[in-house]
């Protein structure tokens, strides 16, 4: 679906990446976490060929990015964090917009809308930030492409919104479609997400499943610290510590909370891995 | 037919910056004209090309300016690069709409807007003053000879479009003038050395800054018999009917397709 091979990029004489390599198989939510300045966004616009990179090969749906072919192009819709909507009314940018998407789906399109409350009479430009970026998700859901992207989706959602957009994702989410999902709002993306996938300084320092994860460690608050022998990562959290440990066989499988799992991976990303991926 | 859905795209989401284009064009032509009906009477070489000098004026300078923004609000826009890169057409497509918006169907528009708004104008001023302007022939074969000059120079202004990400037209307008003083220059030596026996001298008066400088020549002419020059004018057609504009579209075609995220402004 997305191979990125020995990939390397550069703004100016800051190196973001260095032979980064990654395979992204379809038919997941996938949700791409780093800190600020990780090259989320980047790694983004390098697969949707908004960016090309310096050495090393993408592919993504059987095409080079770089070219930026329309038979590309018509299975992306990437979502921005901040995007811009002409001042046009909601279906003048369907009449518009809808014939460069062959699989668009009206039907969809309209459930969609309805079930974030969006009124069809207004403006685009009279919408607030947050109706239009519930239009832009309507739009890229119905657009039935191969693989959608969303930058920050959650950001500006109200609270209802938030649970409104879990939900129409999940709905939307079919087996040839693929979706990535980069995001600082974990707690808005739990249950939702999986496989994750975390850069950190230029590298994919983590791409595994929840359940592969699950499979080796536990995750336990306690209220006293526990030992460093004793867990691969601890935190302190209100009413005590949060724990990660190496699953034993008797152990039964709880949650990974997604911070926290987040945090383990940044503070040690070489042993996490190894632990998780030894216990595949 | 992605062609026409690319246009439209365009014509809709250009089309309140048109409005306000075209309203503004129809009073720069209304007010002027009020003004001589009421104040005086219009002189006859006035009655017959009133419309028409609109007409050249904004075909040209509106035209490269309109040109000149072509891809400010979606290629180059900090806001809008995004949807442009992302829209599901390629860039020889997205160009070519471009080359039909402002080349094709902008200088027909203003024809048939200049001819309309000068039917509305002239009947107006009929009914009231009793006498009127002469209204735009779209038909006049001036304005067919001119609308493929139009073409050909504003493919270099779309040029300027494609490379340069601000000020596009200042820019090109820069360049043209520096490209046109070197071609001068090397016109001057090449006209020295190839017609050498008809050069009499050459002169700069004290006051070169009143463009005083000077190249003499025993018979001037005598150039429509040499067939260097018949050969240099051919060429220069040539150059300018068959190669200008292929050049400056494909050169704006690798331009776009370079394009990348980090190039907006």
């Amino acid at each position: 679906m997305i191979k990125l091979t020995d990939v390397s990029f550069n703004y100016s004489k800051t190196k973001l990446f260095n032979e980064l390599t990654i395979d992204i198989p379809g038919g997941n939510i996938y949700g791409l976490l780093g800190m600020n300045g990780a090259g989320k966004t980047t790694l983004l616009k390098i697969i949707s060929g908004q960016l090309y990179v310096k050495s090393g090969e993408a592919d993504v749906l059987g095409h080079n990015p770089q070219k930026r072919e329309t038979g590309l192009l018509e299975q992306i819709f990437y979502l921005p964090e901040e995007f811009y909507l002409p001042n046009i009314e909601l279906k003048e940018y369907l009449l518009i917009n809808v014939p460069f998407y062959p699989n668009f789906d009206k039907a969809a399109f309209d459930r969609y809308t309805k079930s974030f409350g969006l009124d069809f009479s207004k403006k685009l430009s009279e919408f607030s930030y947050g109706q239009k970026k519930k239009f832009l998700l309507s739009f890229g859901l119905a657009s039935n492409t191969s693989l959608l992207i969303l930058d920050e989706p959650t950001n500006g959602l109200d609270i209802p919104s938030k649970s409104q957009f879990r939900r129409t994702l999940a709905s939307a989410m079919t087996d040839d479609r693929t979706f990535i999902i980069s995001t600082h709002q974990v707690r808005d993306m739990e249950n939702l997400i999986d496989p994750i996938i975390i850069l950190n300084e230029g590298k994919v320092v983590f791409n595994n499943s929840l359940n592969e994860v699950t499979s080796a460690l536990t995750l336990s608050v306690t209220p006293a610290e526990p030992k460093d022998t004793e867990c691969v990562f601890k935190e302190k959290v209100p009413g005590g510590w949060s724990a990660l440990k190496i699953r034993e066989t008797e152990d039964s499988e709880t949650n990974v909370d997604l911070e926290t799992l987040f945090n383990a991976v940044i503070a040690n990303p070489v042993s996490l891995s190894k632990i998780i991926n030894q216990g595949v | 037919m992605k062609l026409l859905y690319l246009l439209r795209k365009d014509i809709l989401e250009s089309r309140r910056g048109m409005s306000i284009y075209a309203l503004t064009l129809f009073l720069i032509m209304l007010l002027p004209n009020i003004l001589t009906m009421i104040f005086s009477n219009p002189s006859y070489s006035d009655i017959a090309t009133y419309y028409q000098s609109y007409f050249i004026s904004f075909l040209f300078v509106g035209g490269f300016i309109i040109t000149s923004l072509s891809f400010r609000e979606d290629m180059y826009g900090k806001s809008t690069q995004h949807n442009w890169l992302m829209l599901p057409a390629s860039p020889l497509e997205k160009l070519s709409v471009k080359v039909i918006y402002s080349a094709l169907l902008y200088p027909i528009l203003l024809l048939l807007f200049i001819t309309a708004s000068s039917l509305i104008i002239e009947g107006l001023n009929t009914m009231i003053f009793g006498r009127h302007y002469l209204v735009l022939n779209p038909v006049d074969a001036l304005y067919w000879k001119l609308i493929p000059i139009y073409i050909v120079t504003q493919s270099v202004f779309l040029l300027g479009a494609a490379y340069f990400r601000k000020a596009s037209f200042v820019k090109t307008v820069l360049m043209l003038n520096l490209l046109g003083l070197v071609i001068g220059l090397i016109t001057i030596l090449a006209g020295r050395i190839i017609f050498n026996n008809y050069f009499d001298g050459m002169s700069i008066d004290s006051d070169l800054i009143i463009n005083n400088f000077e190249i003499r020549f025993s018979s001037p002419e005598a150039f429509e018999g040499i067939i260097a020059f018949r050969v240099f004018e051919t060429i220069g057609k040539v150059l300018f009917w068959v190669f200008l504009a292929p050049f400056c579209w494909v050169v704006s075609y690798f331009r776009v397709r370079e394009v990348q995220a980090n190039d907006a402004v």
